[in-house]
């Protein structure tokens, strides 16, 4: 029961995924890129995961992408999030590569496939969160 | 990178005895209670005793079981000679039995218990507990932290890949609730009509309570023994025919790293379908029936689809027709699934198809069941195996 995590969710950087979060709290998104097979990848890891190379940087990504999955949560599963739901969270490919997962702002009922939703960075209690919104 | 030579336990070992605890809410009794438990059913079944014992094989997560070591304590301490203790869940027990019975036709052990035992409700709730890994920093926060939510993502893509529905869904868990009411273990044993399913309120949309297995306290065990071996016990042989498990690429860092995954609408069993099909030297048209691995309904489709049981797109008819009921082509999941008997893992799932095989289904009992699938996989990594009839 050690690894159970005690209180609200919260942010906990490792030495791999500190960089990420802090250019996040500085309101900038970037993607991890590897510089042998030019691919990029998600979340931040010492070595790429399409190929093992330890050649790696960060992209800045305008953060445009496509819905790709959603789900919206009705019942809470932690007791801290009791006040939020309903709450959609969706999973966008970026139109510039890689896939990631985030809160989405804005009407959950008119979520689509394939949607264009742009990265909305937000604030919450003392973290710095990635979530996304409707493209204009 | 397969060899495309036939792994040499396929074919010459077997399942015999099997044996549950109760499935219930509250066990009252220790994790250990409840493994040896198991455990003893399982070679009283099969008319063994502790000392015939030399090999354990048994999975957990987080701590939440005890290990092979324990078992064999509360046994009368029998000598192992092969005792794994793996730290998986639900990929765990069909691959875990193929360890066994890998073991047993290398000569490293003769009779091989594999069991998995929790308190999943009265004590650490799976479902539910947010526990650390290197990827829950990017979920916990942004209140993605439970499976329901993982595969519930997982499910709307199937849903725009294939389109299968809502109503589909709602297939799946009635077809399954006609089982349960065939099956006294079960947790849940009230039919459920596909209308009053999609009456009920949604937990993670397009998930509903319906849609989630029921977590439970208990543990289930099993014999893996030689073939030759196996027609001394006091059971039929479940003989193991085909066997192949996977992490494939893109499978992440963890349990729940699902940011690697190419593709939401296909779980691993896609990967593995053309090793376990060789391995068995079977296709899809030899089953009789079939129990698949359902923490959620959605994984029913998603495997019987990637094991190429039903086409692409399919599975919707296939099930809304009846087809895997129990007087259908197919039937599937004949103890109800874990959906309604009670989530010990999949290890359940594994010991229903054995119980079928030897005829011992009773009111459930599938007309013709020569030949099984089993598996035991929701994502991205897993297992599977093929079963038949001694003989078969």
């Amino acid at each position: 029961m050690s690894q159970t995590s005690a209180g609200p969710p919260r942010v906990h950087p490792n030495l791999d995924t500190a960089w990420w979060w802090q250019a996040l709290a500085k309101g900038e998104l970037l993607i991890p890129a590897c510089g042998t097979c030019k691919q990029r990848f998600f979340p931040p890891q010492a070595f790429c995961p399409h190929c093992g190379s330890q050649d790696r940087h960060a992209a800045a990504s305008p953060g445009r992408g496509k819905v790709y999955s959603w789900i919206v949560t009705h019942r809470a599963f932690a007791p801290e999030l009791a006040g939020e739901v309903p709450y959609a969270i969706i999973a966008v490919d970026l139109d510039d590569g890689g896939r990631l997962i985030g809160r989405y702002f804005g009407d959950f009922t008119v979520l689509r496939d394939a949607m264009p939703v742009r990265a909305k960075i937000y604030r919450k209690d003392a973290d710095v969160l990635l979530g996304f919104e409707p493209a204009s | 990178m397969s060899t495309g030579r036939r792994p040499s336990f396929l074919g010459r070992t077997a399942i015999t005895g099997v044996g549950y605890t109760p499935l219930s809410r509250d066990s009252g009794v220790s994790v250990q209670a409840l493994a040896v438990n198991a455990c003893r059913a399982a070679l009283d079944d099969c008319g063994l005793e502790p000392k015939d014992i030399d090999g354990i094989v048994t999975y957990s997560l987080l701590n939440d079981s005890v290990y092979g070591q324990a078992v064999a304590a509360g046994l009368g301490s029998p000598e192992l000679h092969y005792a794994v203790d793996l730290s998986l869940g639900g990929q765990a027990p069909c691959a875990a039995v193929a360890m066994a019975a890998m073991a047993v036709d290398a000569g490293m052990a003769r009779n091989v218990l594999v069991f998995r035992a929790l308190n999943g409700r009265s004590g650490m709730r799976i479902g539910s507990t947010a526990y650390e890994s290197l990827t829950s920093q990017f979920r916990y926060p942004i209140g993605f932290t439970a499976y329901p939510q993982y595969i519930a993502m997982w499910a709307r893509r199937f849903m725009i890949e294939t389109g299968f529905s809502y109503r589909d869904l709602g297939h799946v868990v009635s077809v399954q609730r006609e089982y349960a009411a065939l099956n006294e273990r079960a947790m849940q044993r009230k039919r459920l009509s596909v209308d009053e399913y999609l009456a009920s309120p949604f937990i993670v949309d397009p998930f509903r309570k319906a849609d989630c297995t029921i977590e439970a306290d208990g543990a289930c065990a099993l014999v893996v023994t030689s073939l030759e071996e196996a027609r001394r016990h006091r059971q039929p042989a479940a003989v193991i025919q085909g066997s192949a498990w996977t992490t494939p690429k893109g499978s992440g860092l963890d349990h729940s790293d699902l940011f690697s995954w190419p593709d939401w609408s296909k779980n691993c069993h896609h990967y593995l379908r053309e090793r376990l099909w060789q391995s068995a030297r079977a296709t899809p048209q030899d089953l009789d029936f079939a129990e698949i691995y359902d923490c959620f309904s959605i994984v029913v489709p998603m495997t019987l689809e990637g094991l190429g049981v039903c086409p692409v797109g399919g599975t919707g008819e296939f099930i809304s027709s009846g087809e895997t009921r129990l007087t259908g082509s197919l039937p599937v999941n004949t103890h109800g699934g874990l959906l309604s008997e009670g989530y010990l893992h999949g290890i359940n799932t594994v010991t229903e198809a054995v119980l079928q095989i030897q005829g011992r289904g009773g009111a459930r009992q599938v007309r013709k069941n020569d030949c099984c699938l089993v598996t035991s996989a929701a994502m991205m990594d897993g297992s599977a195996l093929i079963l038949t009839k001694d003989g078969h």
